[in-house]
Formats: C-alpha cells, sequence, structure tokens
C-alpha cells in the first residue's frame, strides 16, 4: 500500500494505519532505533512510540515523506532514550528524577526564540552538509542521523573504514567550522 | 550560543528531508565522475608519501644512523638510477654494511614478527615497487615543482604543498624503509607503516593543496621520533612549502577505534627544541643533496 492510503486511513482515524505502517516500515524504524539503542527491546519500545507519536500528530499533519518523517520520530525517541539511560546509569533512579523535577523551573524550551536558534543551527547544518561533497555528505548522515557503524558504511559505500573516518573526521572538522561561523560553538 | 553534542544530534535529525532520502538511497562510485584534479593531486600525493617514508628512515634511534642517512638513501642499488634522473646528486658510493641492513630489518620490522616484506610493497594496486634491497627505488611520475623537506615529529599533522602544473620531468626519488601501500583512490592514500615501536595504519588525505596524515588505528600514545619528509624536484628551489602544528588522533580503548577526538599538540611547549634540531639537520641534509 503506498503511502498516501496509509496516511488516508490515518485521517480516517482507522487504526489498521497503524498496523501497516508496522508493516512497511517497522523494520526500518527499529534499524534507526537500535543503532542508536542496541537494545531490542528499548528500540522496540521507540518503534511503538513512533506509530502513537504518528497516531497522535497525523492528523492534522500530513507528512509529505512519510518514510522520513517516521524515521526522525524514531531518531528522536530514541535519542531521549539513550539520554535518559545514561542519565540513569550516571546518577541513579534520584538524580534523574531530579534533574526531570528541576527542568520544570528552566525556561520553557518551546518559547519563539529558543525555537528560532533552533531553526537556524538546523538551517547552518543543512546548509553545511548540502556544501559537502556527496560522498562525504552521505557518510556523514550515515554515521550521524542513522547511527550507522564505521564498519557498516565502509560496506555500504565500498570503502575502507579508515577512509570513512577520515571523511568523518574532515566532515565535523567542515561542520564545526561553519557553525562556529554562525556563533555557535559545541 | 553553545549546544551539547546532544543537541547537535537532535538538530542533525532535523535536516532536510531530502538529504535523509539521499543517504538512504545514493549509492557512490568512487571512481567516476571525480575531477582530474583531484587524481592529479593524489599522484602528488603518492610522491609525498614515498618521500615520507624516505623520512622514516630518521625514526632510527641512533644519531649514528641519523648522520649517515644520507649515504644510506643512495645505496649501490639505487645509485646507477640516481645518477641517472637526478644529476645534480651525488649518491653515495658505499652501499651500508650487511649488519647494517640486517639491524635494519629488525628495526622495521622486516621479519617474520610482523613486519611488511618489502617484495609486497606496491602502490595504489598499480606501479609497483621493485625491491632492491637495502635501498627501494619509486618511479612515480609526481607533479610538485618545489623542493623541500620537512622534519614531522610523531604522527599525524598537516603539509601545505603547492604546486606550479604538472612537471614535464619525471624525478624519481630513492628511500629507505620497508612499507606498504594498500589503496590508492582518489584523495585518499592508506597506507601501513611499520616503525621501530609498533604497526600502525595511517591514512593519508589529500585536499587540494593539503597533505593531511592521520593516524587512523594502532596503538595508543604517540610513537616517538622524526619523519623527514623531503620534496624535491632537480633544479628547484626551497620554496612555499608550510608545517602546520599538528592535531594528533588519539583513541581511547573502544574496539571499534571509531570513539576519537583530535588533540591540539603544542610544539612550543613539548618539543620546540628537538623540532628545531630536526630541522636544521634536514636543511644540512638537503643543502648536502643539492650542493654535494
Amino acid at each position: 500500500m503506498d503511502d498516501e492510503k496509509i496516511l488516508d486511513l490515518y485521517f480516517a482515524r482507522d487504526e489498521s494505519a497503524i498496523q501497516l505502517t508496522a508493516q512497511k516500515y517497522g523494520a526500518y524504524c527499529r534499524a534507526i532505533a537500535n543503532g542508536i539503542l542496541h537494545n531490542r527491546e528499548d528500540s522496540l519500545e521507540c518503534v511503538n512510540d513512533t506509530y502513537l507519536r504518528a497516531w497522535e500528530a497525523i492528523p492534522p499533519k500530513r507528512p509529505t515523506l512519510f518514510r522520513v518523517y517516521l524515521g526522525k520520530i524514531t531518531r528522536n525517541l530514541s535519542l531521549d532514550k539513550h539520554r535518559w539511560l545514561n542519565a540513569a546509569k550516571r546518577g541513579g533512579d534520584t538524580v534523574t528524577a531530579l534533574y526531570g523535577e528541576l527542568n520544570d523551573c528552566l525556561p520553557g524550551v518551546n518559547t519563539v526564540e529558543a525555537e528560532t536558534e533552533a531553526g537556524h543551527i538546523t538551517q547552518t547544518i543543512d546548509a553545511s552538509l548540502r556544501r559537502m561533497s556527496q560522498e562525504m555528505r552521505l557518510v556523514f548522515m550515515r554515521r550521524y542521523w542513522h547511527a550507522d557503524s564505521i564498519e557498516a558504511i565502509a560496506g555500504r559505500y565500498r570503502m575502507t573504514e579508515g577512509k570513512v573516518k577520515s571523511m568523518l573526521f574532515r566532515a565535523r572538522k567542515k561542520l564545526k567550522g561553519d557553525l562556529e561561523g554562525e556563533g555557535v560553538y559545541v | 550560543m553553545k549546544i551539547d553534542v546532544e543537541k547537535l544530534l537532535e538538530y542533525i535529525g532535523q535536516v532536510g528531508d531530502d538529504l535523509v532520502l539521499e543517504s538512504e538511497n545514493a549509492t557512490l562510485n568512487a571512481q567516476n565522475g571525480r575531477h582530474w584534479s583531484y587524481r592529479m593531486t593524489s599522484l602528488a600525493a603518492v610522491f609525498v608519501l614515498a618521500a615520507v617514508i624516505a623520512g622514516m628512515y630518521f625514526l632510527l634511534p641512533s644519531e649514528e644512523r641519523f648522520g649517515e642517512s644520507n649515504q644510506m638513501m643512495f645505496s649501490d642499488a639505487a645509485a646507477p638510477m640516481a645518477a641517472e634522473s637526478v644529476p645534480m646528486a651525488t649518491p653515495a658510493p658505499d652501499a651500508p654494511p650487511a649488519a647494517a641492513a640486517q639491524e635494519d630489518n629488525q628495526l622495521w620490522g622486516n621479519n617474520d614478527a610482523g613486519g611488511i616484506p618489502i617484495e609486497q610493497a606496491r602502490i595504489g594496486g598499480g606501479a609497483e615497487i621493485e625491491a632492491a634491497p637495502p635501498a627501494l627505488q619509486i618511479d612515480t611520475p609526481f607533479v610538485l615543482e618545489e623542493f623541500g623537506a620537512f622534519v614531522v615529529y610523531g604522527f599525524g599533522g598537516r603539509i601545505e604543498f603547492h604546486t606550479r602544473g604538472i612537471a614535464q620531468e619525471m624525478p624519481r626519488i630513492y628511500f629507505e624503509g620497508h612499507f606498504q601501500i594498500d589503496q590508492l583512490e582518489d584523495e585518499f592514500i592508506h597506507g601501513w607503516v611499520n616503525t621501530t615501536q609498533d604497526s600502525m595504519e595511517i591514512t593519508f588525505i589529500v585536499v587540494k593543496n593539503e597533505l593531511i596524515m592521520e593516524r587512523t588505528d594502532g596503538p595508543l600514545g604517540m610513537p616517538a621520533g622524526p619523519i623527514v619528509i623531503f620534496v624535491y624536484k632537480e633544479g628547484a628551489g626551497i620554496t612555499d612549502m608550510t608545517l602546520h602544528p599538528f592535531e594528533f588522533i588519539e583513541f581511547d580503548n573502544d574496539t571499534t577505534g571509531t570513539d576519537y577526538e583530535p588533540l591540539e599538540f603544542d610544539f612550543a611547549e613539548e618539543n620546540a627544541l628537538a623540532f628545531a634540531l630536526l630541522i636544521r639537520e634536514a636543511e644540512r641534509l638537503v643543502d648536502d643533496y643539492l650542493n654535494p
């Protein structure tokens, strides 16, 4: 079934949309989640949450590229999960809870200013990637968007692992330079 | 504004959908579609790489050996070719003693304990290096017109070199040392170099006029010792070469070898004197070479 028909089912609030989404893009989303989390259970949890998020957001949203839309949700959820797991490892549940509580005291991240800044940074990254050679951009995206291993990237593009590492090194330097040029420091 | 890495990852996740799609669907054919200049710089890098290896000889710890290296570079086996192609040079008449050659083999790891045999030495899967122990000969055209020498302390770093078109002549370079280049693809030259300490992997990257030597694998820490890099062409003067401060790549214990960060290396604080001495020595060797 093509994406438009699946999206129609979302708009019709037909729950089979989720099942069809899972059939078509489940493996794709699991690969993204597993690339970040390296844990089957956690990955499945993120993928299931992805379906839920999609169900909640569609409608009114109607993504142009449904596959990428799902991938982005999965990636964000996986990063959140990874961050939470690491925080738990570092400080235990108590500290994690404290962080969570204190987080409420901080200025909201969804302010217009914060969103503008986020948009600016994203645009800078986007532009920087577009200025890279396609080869470098692909390697960068496979590594830092899809969280592929160096070995997997090397296999995918028939490169040596050394070459992949070197390209990533150069790509990071380029990106760093572009970000700093815009006053953003990592 | 300062952002942390996690935020950066989030922002990367928000780049254009077309970029994501491209990364999922695009295939690469690294050998096609490259601009000729990339190939030419690769060729230049082959030469520089050979020169690097020539300099590897100077990794040997003995000062005595360091002092006689000029002779070693032009041993009997290579001397006729040197005389033919680089008339300015006066090859040293004496071949290194057998004991020294044997010591070389041990120091360079050219033995059963994991060293790389000379016979395996090969460039880019194409031009084969004729094994003529104790000196090796590389017969590769190069495009540099400058002459110069560098001393690089440790591994990693960046050398800027400028070209002025393609040389009409095809100089030759002679060097001592054992090495293997296992891949040459576009702007990348992938090489293995044996040092007196350990075998390690170094990736040589050529981007336009820059040659970047990046250690991409191997044991922790850096090997001590200079690498002398010779880039020369008959009749040319020492011009337009810049040695930049180095950025070393340090690996952690991550077995995947992927989690590494460049480290700034402060020459001024740690090795200024040694570096200056080595530069002076290199200049002396170059001067001897030009004015025998």
